[in-house]
């Protein structure tokens, strides 16, 4: 056999190893997931190591076939849960969910409320946002370090005990109305917002939760710069103070009652504007990040199917499920792909700064602080206290 | 005897129960604001305090607190009042050409529930989105929105047109049974008309007039739908709202001690309000206005105003319930808030009512609500019912006590009602009540007893004993005597009643969004307000436009059965 037809035939024993794994993966893979990379026009090999992702304790799987029905407080709305539920549904049929979309105050406190009261109302509980530390307090989490995916996670994205684990990157920026401004019109930084005259005069909306956006800019650039910068959009720029919610903010936006508005999260704004209102997104750089949580509460009654879901979403499956769900960029090492976050232009490649529990715990207090008087002073209401 | 007559048993037994449904809210609600404990669970006596009362007394916004209320109370009561009066006169004491659109399409506008009115009025009077303040600019050509709706007036001019469809309900009988005789003296002395309405008809009606004012009074207090709509966006506080924002912090724990020491001037004003309402209620018969003589009011002949006055009742009708009803409808069919426009139009999309077949809160809310209502209105018309038949029928020692306590409910604010139960279940954990749409049904039927009582009250008293004696003495037993004589006699009242609380219980957010714990009893009101506060507008639109369809189609069915007179009763003017 001379060499070339030795090259030719490694060649296609390679080709044929590749198509017939290919195939076997395809064939392994829940017909929902299918669409779902063909819909995101995904490579199959992405989910090469699905199977072994997906290994659990046998004792999980049998504990979950006993349990009643599997409980999740989320904030996707229920079309698009369903969506994201498809594989786990074809891959674990004997685990009933009932979904229920909670806001959250009813993530924040009402389950916690309940939860002191001995009432265990969700099995998963997730965006717990500020409230983490009283969930810890009360001890109302379990440890999920058992999890097996729960290392699939990339350092800071986890809580070091185990408490709570990431589920998707959240970027908190700002949304515009493409009629009232153009891309041009946006500031490259933060500062730059201060001295663009086109968001004065009421403008620009800001929403009553500087922890989501300004407290990772603290961090990023220092208390001295962070109380300034927040002096200043009060008194010179002179926002909308909104007390409504981050989602209500954007359809204000869209409807035109302000032309800008601080915080608004990129896969909210992206749903917007794949709605066709005239709704877009933009970071100044530093570019606030942070990670939502996802918990199991402690007493669940359907441990088993709780600790099942978990270790699914936090496969790359579950994590490109959620992303075909409600566009969430997965927090997952392997998904940080351009392709998978909404409104990437605005987000990669910009420096960030990565909000995580610990910022929480030292630096929510002071500004939180700060933020009221200046909310006050600026005609703001407190946050109902 | 009769059964109802002699002391049973059951009086006791009834006596009892609405003594504890009654007093243990209250007194927990007590307890509570001295409770040092964040949470009702954690409360004992050790953890008792002046601390809750120290610090919302010691805030200078309670005090701003006092003012918000008193301007918004007193000016939509006002408001509210002066256009029922116009209204009622005109239908009843001059010649006006189009009553029957004001008999007809006035109770109409108690379908539209205080929530979505106001989120309707929203969406037309905001600053920048408002539909009228948008069209108001470019007709002017008005630099800034001339009407902000998120504001003290806003709210008093939106909780005046929602007052006015119950005060004119009970000003039409005042209206229609008045003697003429003063007034066609005073025309035949040559008197101008304005004169005979200012010196004569108002002050013959000034009695009955304070009576309906006081009950609006009330019924102002109590809302907590259209300051929580128009009133908690701009930081404008009332007694209700601030009471929410207290109990429902999204960031923090709230201290439910707070909220109840806060709750107790409250539901002062809410108690001398109603001891004033009683006692007006009480010498009635001193401003008694009709006689035995036969008579037919005497009818004005408005003139050159006959076709202003038209304007003004279709102004009315126009803003109370078409305009939001409209704006609505439109909304619905929209994928994001815009005013009307060509592309607007081009872009609409029945997306909104999808989402309602797709989103399973919504039948999950559905479900509840109908549970929710169902077994509230039951359980009001039954317990009403027992109770009034104590009242009414009875010797039993307590009997005026019995009908005290039944009416303590009505000066109780519906959220402080709620916060009070709120207490009460939370702590007798050992009963799974809370977090269940039951605990929403037994506060609703407790409040609601009062209106159930004194309907049945009066529905008892038309009945002559004579009836259940001769049962007696037939030998029918008490069961018997039920279901022959009182069921076929009191059923259009038991019909009326059990419709006016599905109605009411229906559109009332205050209490349920204290009892609610989460999706598990989640009730159509909630969802509404919660999804309204994220931003669902569109979605919101589609829920409301056939919630009202549905309220309109019922308050229609009411109508035409001929439970008018239940239905619309005014309570005890």
């Amino acid at each position: 056999m001379t060499q070339r037809k030795c090259l030719f035939l490694i060649l296609f024993l390679l080709w044929a190893r590749v198509s017939i794994v290919d195939d076997g993966w395809a064939a392994s893979l829940p017909k929902s997931t299918e669409e779902m990379l063909k819909k995101l026009k995904l490579e199959a090999n992405i989910l090469s190591n699905i199977d072994k992702e997906l290994e659990v304790p046998k004792g999980w799987l049998e504990g979950a076939k006993g349990e009643g029905k599997l409980r999740i407080y989320h904030t996707m709305d229920p079309p698009q849960a369903e969506v994201m539920f498809r594989p786990f549904k074809e891959r674990f049929p004997f685990v009933p969910i009932e979904y229920s979309r909670a806001s959250h105050e009813d993530r924040a406190v009402r389950t916690l409320v309940a939860f002191k009261n001995k009432r265990i109302v969700t099995d998963i509980i997730t965006g717990l946002g500020g409230s983490f530390f009283l969930y810890k307090e009360a001890k109302a989490l379990e440890d999920m370090r058992n999890i097996p995916n729960f290392k699939n996670n990339p350092e800071g994205t986890v809580d070091p005990e185990g408490l709570w684990v990431g589920m998707h990157m959240r970027y908190w920026c700002m949304a515009y109305n493409t009629r009232r401004l153009k891309r041009e019109d946006m500031p490259k930084r933060w500062d730059d917002l201060l001295t663009n005259v086109k968001f004065r005069n009421g403008n620009l909306a800001i929403g009553n939760r500087p922890q989501l956006w300004a407290l990772a800019l603290w961090k990023a650039n220092g208390e001295p710069w962070a109380k300034d910068f927040l002096a200043k959009l009060f008194t010179e720029v002179k926002p909308q103070l909104r007390r409504e919610g981050m989602n209500a903010n954007l359809e204000l936006l869209a409807a035109g009652e302000f032309d800008a508005t601080i915080p608004a999260a990129e896969y909210r704004s992206y749903q917007k504007a794949l709605d066709g209102a005239p709704v877009s997104y933009h970071c100044p750089e530093p570019v606030p990040v942070a990670v939502s949580e996802m918990g199991i509460l402690k007493g669940a009654p359907n441990i088993n199917a709780a600790r099942l879901f978990v270790n699914w979403f936090l496969s790359t499956e579950g994590q490109i499920a959620q992303y075909v769900g409600d566009y969430a960029p997965p927090v997952h090492k392997n998904l940080q792909r351009k392709e998978l976050v909404p409104f990437a232009d605005q987000i990669v490649g910009k420096k960030d700064a990565f909000r995580d529990p610990g910022v929480e715990l030292e630096i929510q207090p002071k500004l939180l602080a700060y933020w009221d008087e200046l909310w006050l002073r600026g005609g703001g209401k407190t946050r109902g206290r | 005897m009769w059964v109802a007559s002699r002391p049973l048993v059951w009086h006791s037994g009834i006596f009892l129960l609405v003594l504890v449904l009654v007093l243990v809210p209250l007194i927990f609600l007590v307890l509570g604001s001295f409770s040092t404990a964040r949470l009702p669970g954690d409360f004992s006596l050790d953890t008792m305090g002046w601390i809750n009362y120290v610090k919302v007394y010691t805030d200078p916004g309670t005090y701003e607190l006092f003012t918000n209320t008193l301007v918004y109370v007193g000016g939509s009561s006002l408001f509210g009042i002066s256009l029922a009066v116009t209204l009622a006169w005109l239908v009843e004491r001059t010649n006006l050409p189009v009553k029957l659109w004001i008999y007809a399409g006035v109770p109409m506008t108690l379908a539209a529930p205080g929530m979505l009115q106001a989120m309707a009025w929203v969406l037309l009077l905001s600053p920048r989105i408002g539909l009228i303040n948008k069209w108001l600019q470019d007709l002017f050509g008005l630099e800034h929105p001339p009407i902000n709706v998120y504001s003290l007036g806003g709210m008093i001019f939106l909780e005046g047109l929602r007052l006015v469809p119950t005060a004119f309900l009970m000003l039409v009988p005042l209206m229609r049974s008045m003697d003429p005789a003063l007034e066609e003296a005073a025309a035949v002395s040559g008197a101008r008309p304005l004169s005979i309405i200012r010196k004569i008809s108002l002050r013959l009606l000034a009695p009955g007039l304070v009576a309906v004012m006081i009950y609006q009074l009330m019924t102002a207090l109590e809302v907590f739908e259209i300051p929580g709509v128009l009133g908690l966006p701009a930081g404008i506080y009332v007694f209700s709202t601030k009471i929410y924002a207290i109990v429902r912090s999204a960031t923090f724990m709230p201290v439910y001690g707070q909220a109840n020491a806060l709750a107790m001037v409250y539901l002062l004003m809410a108690v001398v309000t109603t001891y004033f309402y009683a006692r007006m209620i009480s010498r009635s018969e001193k401003y008694t206005i009709i006689t035995g003589k036969g008579y037919r009011p005497r009818q004005l002949n408005l003139g050159k105003w006959r076709y202003p006055a038209v304007i003004l009742v279709f102004l009315y009708l126009f803003l109370a319930i078409l305009l939001p009803f409209a704006v609505f409808v439109y909304a619905s069919f929209l994928s994001y808030v815009q005013t009307p426009s060509l592309e607007a139009f081009k872009g609409m999309t029945l997306k909104n009512y999808r989402l309602l077949a797709e989103y399973g809160e919504v039948g999950a809310a559905l479900k509840n609500t109908i549970l929710m209502v169902a077994v509230t209105a039951t359980a009001t018309v039954f317990l009403s019912f027992l109770v009034s038949l104590v009242v009414v029928r009875s010797k039993f020692w307590g009997r005026k006590l019995l009908d005290q306590l039944a009416f303590v409910p009505h000066a109780i604010p519906g959220i402080v009602m709620g916060i009070a139960f709120f207490w009460v279940f939370l702590k007798i954990d050992f009963l799974p009540i809370y977090g269940t749409v039951w605990a929403m049904a037994i506060g609703f039927t407790v409040s609601f007893l009062s209106y159930g009582t004194r309907s049945m009250n009066a529905s008892l008293l038309q009945i002559h004993k004579e009836l259940e004696e001769a049962a007696y003495v037939s030998g029918a037993p008490p069961w018997r005597t039920l279901w022959r004589v009182f069921l076929p006699l009191m059923l259009p009242t038991f019909v009326g009643v059990w419709i006016w609380v599905v109605l009411h219980a229906v559109r009332i957010a205050g209490m349920p969004l204290m009892l609610y714990e989460g999706p598990q009893n989640q009730v159509l009101s909630i969802l509404i307000w919660n999804m309204w506060d994220e931003g669902y507008v569109p979605a919101v639109a589609a829920i409301g436009t056939l919630l009202m369809l549905t309220l309109l189609l019922l308050t229609l069915v009411v109508r035409y059965v001929g439970f008018r007179q239940q239905f619309m009763q005014a309570p005890n003017v």
